[in-house]
């Protein structure tokens, strides 16, 4: 009996080694054979004292998930024929000797990107798509004593462009944060008209913006979703949360619509002339709310995941 | 005994080996098998998609910003007609956080691309910022300092990278480097990688949303 308990633990025990050592022996070849990177990489390191990193290796990702920013806008023709007249003028900066028609330029535009990870961690993008280009300051002493605002000295216009980032899974969500942002190019004048006694109007400089990003805001609502201001999006078109996302899937985020601005007579308009469009200027009365919520413009914003 | 036991081995053998190299056995989680293979979803785009994929990884306790330069030659025709060819130069400053995950980032450059490298001017690698290190202890981004590369750019023309590849650059903390710091460039090449994936062609979907959003698209 002794004797055949004692057969029967060798046999067991040779199983098991035999068991373990295959073990070894059949990950070692399928790691060799399949992997590129056996060894960590401080290991190989050893054998690399000379810097060069030829030995060195580098693990391979799980997987990535790219987010791609397109930025469809253009200019309103409106705004495309001031541009127009302000180059004529000289008065018009980022153009240069383009042979790029002012209608085909792209606005500049910029929004914030957060890459949520599946481990909660998370990394924000500034994406930054667009031409830099900005009306001058108007040189003239007389412009320069109504208070015309500097130039727009703007470091986000030397900005690099970015549009394409890749996250390494396992990506779980991605959200625009905070508004986009939109490069208003021309000066807007806010202008006051008080109505005399006989009628006739008075306008005033009131104030001067110069170029600069403006949020892309959305519609005002009631409680029941009814459109109350007119701002750049409607409230049911938000941009969506990429969410649930798989490793090796996309997203992609685009923003489309028309940068515009209200025009109105400048504030030196004699009365009693016809005005044509060709004098307008970008601008707004002070109490005309609805034409103020209307700038930077229209957009649409499409997610989609692939 | 024995021989049930060489026989279990065995089949263990071949079951691992055929699971790990076999395409259509799922024994390992996606994760752990593209890993290894590259077969679920891919890790370079490929030259159908027409993109080189740069991979950012910083192994250091730092939030690292990586300024990646990629150089074209593109073929401009002036005014009179005359052809021309041009460089043109993009670059892109991409954060990366010391943990998990959030570590690495990417970005993806339309091909033909000449040369990339780290730096504003990829041509001065030893003397120009090519990574950005923050300042650990900084509540404010814009503190910490710039590191040169050290590394000369990658440039296609020398075989050094081909459209559909993956350049890999990785910051690790070495001592003897300034700042502590130092780059390293690898090529994962898209003709040593699978052609078919279980999973999402992801760069391929990449190209083909781009295509789509053409201003007549």
């Amino acid at each position: 009996m002794l004797a055949m308990q004692n057969s029967l633990a060798a046999s067991l025990k040779s199983w098991q080694s035999l068991m373990l050592g295959g073990l070894a022996a059949a990950c070692s070849v399928a790691a060799l054979g399949c992997s590129t990177s056996v060894f960590n990489s401080e290991f190989v390191e050893i054998f690399d004292s000379s810097g060069t990193g030829a030995l060195a290796t580098v693990e391979n990702a799980t997987g990535h998930v790219p987010v791609i920013f397109v930025n469809r806008l253009r200019y309103s023709p409106q705004l495309v024929n001031y541009m127009a007249r302000l180059n004529q003028e000289r008065r018009l900066s980022g153009v240069g000797d383009s042979l790029v028609e002012l209608s085909d330029l792209s606005p500049r535009c910029r929004l914030r990107v957060q890459v949520t990870f599946e481990n909660g961690n998370v990394v924000e993008y500034e994406f930054v798509s667009g031409d830099g280009v900005f009306e001058f300051e108007p040189r003239d002493e007389d412009e320069i004593d109504l208070g015309i605002a500097p130039d727009p000295v703007d470091p986000n216009l030397t900005e690099n462009t970015l549009t394409r980032t890749v996250s390494s899974c396992n990506v779980a969500r991605v959200d625009i944060v905070g508004n986009a942002q939109v490069f208003m190019p021309v000066f807007i004048r806010t202008i006051n008209v008080e109505v005399g006694d006989l009628a006739q109007q008075t306008r005033t400089l009131v104030t001067t913006d110069a170029p600069q990003f403006r949020a892309v805001l959305a519609d005002e609502v009631d409680g029941d979703l009814n459109v109350t201001l007119l701002r750049n999006f409607g409230v049911r078109e938000a941009p969506a949360p990429a969410q649930n996302l798989t490793c090796g899937s996309m997203v992609g985020i685009v923003l489309s619509g028309s940068v515009s601005v209200p025009f109105t007579p400048p504030e030196d308009d004699p009365q009693d002339t016809f005005i044509s469009e060709q004098d307008l200027v970008p601008g707004f009365v002070d109490t005309d709310t609805r034409s103020a919520a209307t700038i930077p413009g229209r957009y649409e914003f499409l997610v989609t995941v692939r | 005994m024995r021989s049930y036991a060489r026989l279990t081995t065995v089949l263990l053998f071949a079951l691992i080996l055929s699971t790990a190299c076999n395409p259509n056995a799922r024994l390992f989680n996606d994760e752990f098998r593209n890993f290894t293979q590259g077969d679920v979803v891919p890790l370079t785009p490929g030259v159908d998609s027409g993109l080189v994929f740069v991979r950012l990884i910083n192994e250091t306790p730092s939030a690292v910003e990586f300024v990646v330069t990629a150089e074209k030659q593109v073929l401009i025709t002036d005014e009179e007609g005359d052809a021309f060819v041009a460089t043109s130069v993009e670059t892109v400053r991409l954060l990366t956080i010391p943990v998990e995950t959030a570590n690495e980032t990417g970005a993806l450059f339309d091909c033909p691309v000449t040369r990339i490298g780290l730096g504003e001017d990829i041509d001065r690698p030893t003397t120009d910022a090519g990574i950005f290190v923050l300042d650990p202890a900084a509540t404010q981004t814009d503190q910490g300092f710039g590191v040169p590369s050290n590394l000369a750019p990658l440039d296609s023309r020398a075989g050094n990278f081909g459209c559909g590849d993956t350049i890999v650059i990785r910051a690790i903390t070495d001592q003897s480097a300034v700042g502590n710091v130092k780059i390293q460039s690898f090529l994962l090449p898209w003709a040593t990688q699978p052609m078919e994936f279980l999973g999402p062609h992801t760069f391929n979907n990449v190209r083909i949303f781009l295509s789509e959003q053409t201003p007549e698209g």
